[in-house]
C-alpha cells in the first residue's frame, strides 16, 4: 500500500470526525492521540481497510443501528510493475465515557469525543 | 498473446445473539490489510471485524476479500468464513505467480465478541533478489475502563 493510500485513509477518517482541535494527549503506553471534538458516535464505530492502491477495500460498521451490526466489503485489483509489499492496520475501541479510539500501524492515533 | 489473470474473492459474515436493537455497552472494530507486487504480479488482501456488547448478548460482524493479478502467470485469491456461534474466523489469500515472480497477501481476522484480532502479511518476490515481506496486526479486548 503506498504512502498516498495511507494517507487517504487517515484524512478520511478525520474528515469523517469532523474539524481536528490541537489538543493531545498520550494514552498509558505511550501513544499520543488528537482530540476530535464534536462528532456524534450515535452509530456505533467502524473500520475501513483498503489495499492495493486503493482497489481493494473492507469495512465493518458496528453500532446501534436498527440490526445492530451490519458487515459490508467490496473489492477489485490491479497490478504495478516494482517490487513492495506494505500493510495497514487499524483498530477502534468504545470507551465507557462514548468516545472512540482509533489506533493506526502507521502511528497516528486519535480520541473521537461524543457531541454534547 | 498475452494473457491476463484476476482473482477476486469478498467474503462477509454476521453474527448476531441478541433481538433487540439497543445500545452498545462497549463494542470495537479492527481491520488490516496490505498489498504486494513484483514484476507483472501483484496481491492484495483485506479484513475488517467488530463487535458489539449490549445487556442482552454481543452482535459481531465480519469482512474479508483480496485480489491478485498478472499479465503472464497465475493468479488466485480465496477467502473462507467460519462462522461458529458468535465465533467468527476470516481468512483471504491471493497469490499470483509468473514463473519465479510472485507476489502473495494474506489476511487472517478472528473475534468472538470478546477480542478482536486481524492480521495481515505480505510478500513479493524477483528471483535473484532478496524478497520484500510486509507484516501488520491489531489487537484488541473491548473491556470495560
Amino acid at each position: 500500500m503506498s504512502i498516498i493510500t495511507k494517507s487517504l485513509i487517515v484524512a478520511a477518517a478525520l474528515l469523517t470526525a469532523g474539524h481536528a482541535s490541537a489538543e493531545s494527549i498520550t494514552l498509558d503506553d505511550g501513544t499520543v492521540c488528537t482530540i476530535i471534538e464534536g462528532h456524534s458516535v450515535t452509530g456505533g464505530m467502524s473500520t475501513s481497510v483498503t489495499a492495493g492502491n486503493g482497489k481493494v477495500t473492507s469495512s465493518t460498521t458496528t453500532g446501534q443501528t436498527a440490526s445492530s451490526s451490519t458487515a459490508t466489503s467490496s473489492a477489485s485489483s490491479s497490478s504495478a510493475g516494482s517490487a513492495s509489499a506494505d500493510s495497514f492496520s487499524t483498530a477502534s475501541k468504545t470507551r465507557a465515557d462514548g468516545s472512540v479510539v482509533t489506533k493506526r500501524s502507521d502511528g497516528t492515533c486519535s480520541i473521537t469525543n461524543p457531541s454534547k | 498473446m498475452q494473457r491476463f489473470a484476476l482473482m477476486l474473492a469478498v467474503v462477509c459474515v454476521s453474527a448476531t445473539t441478541t433481538a433487540l436493537a439497543q445500545d452498545c455497552s462497549l463494542s470495537g472494530t479492527v481491520g488490516s490489510g496490505g498489498s504486494a507486487s513484483a514484476g507483472g504480479t501483484s496481491a492484495s488482501s483485506v479484513g475488517t471485524a467488530g463487535a458489539c456488547q449490549t445487556d442482552n448478548g454481543t452482535s459481531s460482524s465480519i469482512a474479508s476479500g483480496g485480489g491478485a493479478a498478472t499479465d503472464g502467470g497465475k493468479a488466485m485469491s480465496n477467502t473462507h468464513v467460519n462462522d461458529n456461534g458468535d465465533k467468527l474466523k476470516a481468512r483471504t489469500k491471493a497469490q499470483a505467480v509468473d514463473k519465479g515472480t510472485f507476489s502473495k497477501s494474506q489476511t487472517k481476522t478472528t473475534t468472538d465478541g470478546d477480542s478482536l484480532e486481524s492480521t495481515t502479511r505480505t510478500m513479493s518476490h524477483v528471483p535473484g533478489e532478496k524478497p520484500v515481506k510486509s507484516r501488520t496486526n491489531q489487537t484488541i479486548i473491548p473491556e470495560e475502563e
